[in-house]
């Protein structure tokens, strides 16, 4: 559909060319410990279609996959958020989908690109 | 001496952020909440304020607002900090009363610097 990146590797460089690896790790960190229950949150609210509470869980995903620079999970958290916030709340168990999709495709790159920087 | 900002930010991700870009040229007061934001602004007079305004309870268009009603605070200058994505937040932003408008995540860290040397007048 288009060619949003998984990771963009900019943002992880720039992590570790601000604060070395210990500031990468620890947003890294930060990251695998809240996306997970960010998605989840999306998740059991788009189930009990709650969608005003779908598109907060998935504001503040925007941000949390943002600061590490997942781009595609990024993307998709806004178009959920999008979609409640203009009334298009037929398409948002779909996009909760994509949601879940896209991050599960993230864990591998992100730390393939820690590995790297990391020597 | 550096000069002083307060960021008013619930994500801890993204004050980490915000210490990593800025720590080197300012010193920042971290807020997590509205409240503490407007008490701990009023006692620090910080030279900017960073504000978040997706917060958490008091969002931060009312803390924009409380501190442009206080006279001894309506003229700090105040960067908006959002996440949303739509084209028209901008304007929407700058007619609510911030004086600029920075979307997160923030690709590029010069965008943020220009925004708060702009304001700081510096």
């Amino acid at each position: 559909m288009d060619d949003l990146s998984i990771v963009d590797p900019r943002f992880v460089e720039r992590l570790h060319r601000l604060g070395g690896t210990a500031l990468l790790s620890e947003m890294l960190s930060l990251f695998r410990e809240h996306a997970p229950q960010r998605v989840e949150a999306v998740r059991d609210a788009v189930a009990a279609k709650d969608w005003a509470s779908a598109a907060r869980a998935a504001h503040t995903l925007v941000s949390t996959a943002g600061s590490v620079g997942a781009m595609e999970l990024m993307q998709r958290a806004r178009d959920l958020e999008e979609a409640v916030a203009t009334g298009r709340t037929a398409e948002v168990p779909g996009l909760g989908t994509r949601i879940a999709e896209a991050f599960a495709r993230v864990g591998d790159p992100l730390a393939a690109a820690e590995r790297e920087l990391a020597g | 001496m550096k000069r002083r900002l307060a960021l008013v930010e619930d994500n801890r991700d993204n004050r980490i952020l915000a210490h990593a870009f800025l720590d080197d040229r300012y010193d920042l007061d971290d807020y997590e909440n509205g409240a503490d934001a407007l008490a701990g602004i009023a006692r620090g007079r910080p030279d900017l304020v960073l504000l978040d305004v997706s917060l958490p309870g008091m969002d931060g268009v009312e803390v924009l607002r409380r501190l442009r009603a206080d006279p001894a605070l309506a003229g700090l200058p105040v960067i908006a900090l959002t996440a949303h994505a739509m084209a028209s937040d901008r304007e929407k932003y700058l007619g609510l009363g911030f004086d600029d408008y920075v979307t997160k995540p923030i690709v590029d860290e010069q965008v943020l610097l220009l925004a708060i040397a702009r304001h700081l007048g510096a």
